[in-house]
């Protein structure tokens, strides 16, 4: 199925708002149905759940939900797609996906945030850089 | 003048600012002139930090225990109330000790 | 010399000469109208036909823009009769006596290429770059060696001057290699620079190039004596600035060569500075070749913290690296030289440097910890002594801000020992001028006797050396040296070693007092390494004693100086860094070494909690339970105060290394951990509460005086001085502090040019 995908030419711009935010949500549903799968090609059940992985996703793309330009809409989606097609094809490897979608952009050292509760402004940043 | 020698006991540290030409600060750099050996020689272990700086308004600051500051502006007072403000600080200090 | 105003003049030029040299003819040499006929090789076409330009003279040209001086050049005249009227390309400028011809074209805004001359080095004249042409001259005249005369008409941009600056390019590139590739000057050549605003486009030398043996000056400076023009500015900067006499011009013609009489290293403390004055690459950096191209460098406008002048310099970098560093203009401090140790000290930036917190473990070995955990550490160990147990030393690359934020936290802790290194266990910190140069580093041009005691300027302070230096040369200036055997560069009289010398002269009874007391301007120098000894309040008391019999403090004049070794001395004890008891550390528990790697930790008890924090791993590490990595110098805004009590601040040039941090954060940090919040959390908030301390430390660039002399009205000391003679503060002039010992070029340094 994924390498037929990769055949499909560019579809046709978005002629509305509506229309590129139907295209997402059919996006957003064939990359939840591709989660099985996902988990199975790189052995992921040691690591993430498949709720996890969705969160993921969703998070990813309410991180571009001010964007109203639906050409800029369906180019995000292109990319989106090339991205799912990459991963579904085994074109990356576990260590990618680990570091993309489960670890996420925190980091490994996840910060709990209970320690820092009472800590200022200045501790908080003090803690993560040298240049506030 | 008993209140001199208990300086060391109840401070940690004596700032007096002052600018070296303005006239403002004329009357505390007479103080300090006229008391300095005498405070110094009363108490040979407290820092008296003579600072100067052009344009600065006349200050005496006091450090007690535990890095707790007060200060004073000097401008306008005489070298008499210069003293008495120290007198002050002095036994504001003793408080803070106990 | 800016290419931009050149080209701007270049283009200006026909207009302007043509109708001054129309004007002036008429009475010179209304005979002959073919004078100007003569054959001129030259490629410029317009300048191949001057007497058409004559033919087709202009109507009255229009009145040119005023011009301003070249590089904001001013002049002070004194008397008003001393001025004398000078013209250069028609416009009146009013100059002092005595200036010459090329100072007067600056002063008038035209700037007139040169390679041998150098406002601070005598003048030699033997480049000829600087030609122009005076009216009456049959000649063009060397301007940088001709004084400007009354009613001089001077003119820069006429063919005859501009056909002798293309002569002399002509001949300079002769036999200079055109190598620019790869040179490391290309890009900051004068040669370069000079041969595209003023050279031909083609040379007519077909023979083979002349070639010198390169010399070999040391580890810092790099010859390749081919590109050399023979300018001498580097012999005399030696002779004259550095006052070494090793290098010199041999031989005579085309066997001219710049080098050491016999094979030798130059020895001057001051050598790096050759690589600035040289105008081609024949002097280059060592450490530098190769490595970048100027353009590619980032310049920061900071401080020098090697010793305490603050030498101005600026850091060059590329990216996250310093590539090299060069000296910045400053009159009163550094004039335009710094020392090798300033500028060579870089390399020292890259190694041995801290990036993470890190833990001793139970087996002695350092682990990298967050820094989280690391300051909840050393906030709980400080909690587990008494507040007298804890004790805090700034080292001496310590900023002002970060000892203020140390000196609050500790006080907030209940503890009142915080010092400085290298300021002694008791030091005198209440009136500033007992810890400052009074007379001001370029106040000691005034000076007409010296006298050193416990100091070797020429390795703790080579600037101020340099200053003392330059006075002697310029007027005979005596110095009498009390201390160790050292080396001097200028005639000096060593009087004695010790304290029993210092007596004689305050008794009157040493032959140098007669010198001293027929002094106008005497000048004291004490070195720093004084504060160290435990009878410093009765030499001091002694050295003040002579002050006063010298009358060497005056209301104009005071001659009575402290010379300070570390870059972070002064603020200390400006903010008060002064410990209550002198046998603090035999007692701690709890020591914050604030890049402290000096202090004697032999005396401490060996279950006291050691923190060091700073950016080197150096001595102070091996001791240490804890270490927080810090900024250098070079990544951070730190204020630091000079000798002389000028407040300069250095400025980031580069990012810090690994997950460092800015000291005073660090401490700032460390306070909140440890539940006792200092208020304030910006730099601006650190300089405010700075003011209330010592104003004078946020006065950015200003000197401020001391009003009180150190002899005002201390209670006499009961101290006697002991017999014990004055030692040597400064072992290794290149080896001083964190930065230089890690750094390669200075150990390079220390095992090539130090006598052993």
């Amino acid at each position: 199925m994924a390498f037929t995908m990769r055949a499909v030419k560019v579809p046709p711009n978005s002629s509305s708002l509506e229309e590129a935010r139907k295209r997402t949500f059919d996006f957003f549903r064939s990359a939840c149905r591709s989660i099985p799968s996902v988990m199975e090609i790189y052995n992921l059940y040691d690591v993430t759940t498949a709720a996890q992985l969705r969160s993921s996703i969703a998070s990813q793309i309410r991180q571009n939900a001010s964007i109203t330009n639906p050409k800029v809409i369906d180019m995000l989606l292109f990319k989106g797609m090339e991205e799912l097609n990459n991963i579904v094809e085994h074109a990356k490897q576990r260590h990618h996906i680990i570091g993309q979608y489960v670890v996420g952009n925190e980091g490994l050292v996840q910060d709990v945030g209970t320690k820092d509760l009472r800590a200022s402004d200045f501790l908080k940043k003090f803690y993560s850089t040298n240049y506030f | 003048m008993a209140w001199r020698g208990q300086l060391s006991k109840n401070l940690k540290e004596l700032r007096v600012l002052f600018c070296q030409s303005s006239p403002a600060s004329a009357q505390t750099r007479e103080f300090v002139q006229k008391n300095y050996k005498d405070l110094k020689t009363l108490n040979p272990k407290l820092p008296i930090l003579i600072r100067e700086c052009s344009g600065v308004e006349p200050q005496l600051w006091a450090r007690f225990d535990m890095g707790v500051e007060r200060g004073f502006y000097l401008e306008g007072l005489t070298e008499t109330q210069i003293e008495k403000v120290l007198e002050e600080v002095t036994k504001a200090g003793a408080t803070f000790k106990g | 010399m800016g290419l931009g105003l050149l080209a701007l003049r270049a283009s200006r030029t026909s207009l302007l000469g043509r109708s001054s040299s129309a004007i002036s003819r008429p009475g010179f040499e209304s005979g002959n109208p073919n004078f100007n006929l003569v054959r001129w090789i030259i490629s410029t076409p317009e300048l191949q036909k001057p007497e058409a330009a004559t033919a087709s003279e202009p109507a009255a040209p229009p009145p040119p823009p005023p011009r301003t001086p070249v590089g904001g050049a001013r002049v002070h005249i004194e008397k008003p009769e001393d001025a004398i009227e000078v013209f250069v390309d028609g416009y009146p400028v009013k100059v002092p006596k005595g200036m010459t011809v090329l100072q007067a074209c600056e002063l008038a805004g035209v700037d007139i290429p040169r390679f041998c001359y150098h406002n601070r080095l005598s003048i030699a004249g033997n480049c000829r770059m600087c030609l122009v042409e005076v009216e009456k001259s049959p000649k063009p005249v060397a301007s940088c060696a001709m004084p400007a005369l009354p009613g001089m008409k001077i003119k820069t941009d006429t063919p005859i001057a501009k056909k002798a600056r293309e002569g002399v390019m002509e001949f300079l590139l002769m036999n200079h290699p055109l190598d620019c590739p790869i040179c490391d000057q290309g890009g900051e050549c004068d040669l370069q620079d000079q041969s595209m605003a003023f050279g031909s486009d083609r040379g007519r030398f077909t023979e083979m190039k002349r070639s010198v043996v390169d010399k070999n000056l040391g580890p810092l400076v790099k010859t390749v004596m081919t590109r050399c023009i023979q300018c001498t500015r580097c012999v005399r900067f030696a002779t004259e600035v550095a006052g070494v006499e090793d290098l010199g011009m041999l031989g005579r013609g085309s066997g001219e060569e710049i080098g050491t009489y016999v094979e030798k290293l130059m020895s001057s403390e001051l050598s790096g500075n050759v690589i600035d004055i040289c105008p081609v690459g024949a002097l280059t950096s060592k450490p530098f070749a190769f490595k970048a191209r100027n353009w590619e460098l980032k310049g920061t406008e900071s401080i020098d913290v090697t010793d305490a002048v603050g030498s101005n310099i600026r850091i060059d970098s590329r990216g996250p690296e310093v590539m090299r560093i060069t000296p910045r203009l400053n009159e009163d401090i550094n004039e335009e030289w710094i020392s090798d140790k300033t500028r060579f000290c870089y390399d020292g930036l890259k190694r041995q440097r801290l990036n993470d917190p890190m833990i001793r473990g139970p087996d002695g070995r350092f682990k990298s910890v967050s820094w989280r955990d690391a300051l909840a550490v050393v906030a709980e160990a400080a909690h587990q002594v008494t507040p007298e147990e804890i004790v805090g030393i700034a080292g001496k690359l310590s900023d002002a801000e970060s000892m203020m934020v140390l000196k609050d936290l500790l006080n907030k802790m209940g503890s009142n020992n915080v010092w400085c290194e290298g300021n002694g266990m008791n030091p005198q910190a209440d009136l500033r001028s007992g810890y400052l140069m009074n007379s001001s580093i370029s106040g000691l041009e005034k000076a007409d006797v010296f006298l050193l005691v416990g100091t070797q300027p020429r390795v703790e302070a080579p600037m101020v050396n340099a200053r003392i230096c330059k006075t002697i040369r310029a007027t005979k200036a005596k110095v009498g040296y009390i201390g160790p055997p050292a080396e001097f560069n200028y005639d000096h009289q060593h009087l004695g070693s010790g304290p029993q010398t210092l007596q004689e002269i305050a008794e009157g009874r040493h032959p140098f007092c007669s010198a001293l007391l027929s002094a106008k301007n005497p000048a004291i120098i004490v070195g720093a390494g004084l504060f160290e000894r435990k009878d410093k309040d009765a030499i001091f008391s002694t050295i003040e004693s002579i002050a006063k019999q010298a009358k060497a403090v005056r209301s104009d004049w005071n001659g009575l100086n402290v010379l300070l070794l570390n870059a972070a001395q002064a603020a200390a004890l400006d903010l008060g860094l002064v410990p209550e008891s002198e046998n603090a550390l035999e007692t701690a528990k709890f020591v914050y070494l604030m890049g402290a790697d000096d202090v004697d930790l032999e005396k401490l008890p060996s279950d006291a909690f050691v923190v060091y924090q700073g950016h080197h791993g150096d001595k102070g590490v091996y001791r240490s339970n804890v270490i927080l990595p810090s900024s250098a110098f070079s990544e951070k805004e730190g204020t630091y105060e000079n000798t002389e009590g000028c407040t300069q601040q250095t400025l980031p040039a580069v990012p810090t290394v690994g997950d460092a941090r800015d000291d005073w954060k660090i401490l700032r940090a460390l306070s909140e951990v440890s539940g006792l919040r200092l208020n304030y959390t910006t730099l601006g908030g650190v300089r405010t509460r700075i003011s209330t301390v010592a104003p004078n430390l946020v006065h950015m660039d200003e000197r401020e005086p001391a009003s009180f002399s150190a002899t005002l009205a201390k209670p006499e000391t009961q101290q006697k001085m002991s017999k014990e003679d004055f030692g040597v503060a400064v072992e290794n002039f290149y080896m001083t502090d964190a930065i230089t010992r890690a750094s390669k070029i200075m150990a390079q340094c220390s095992a090539s040019l130090l006598k052993k």
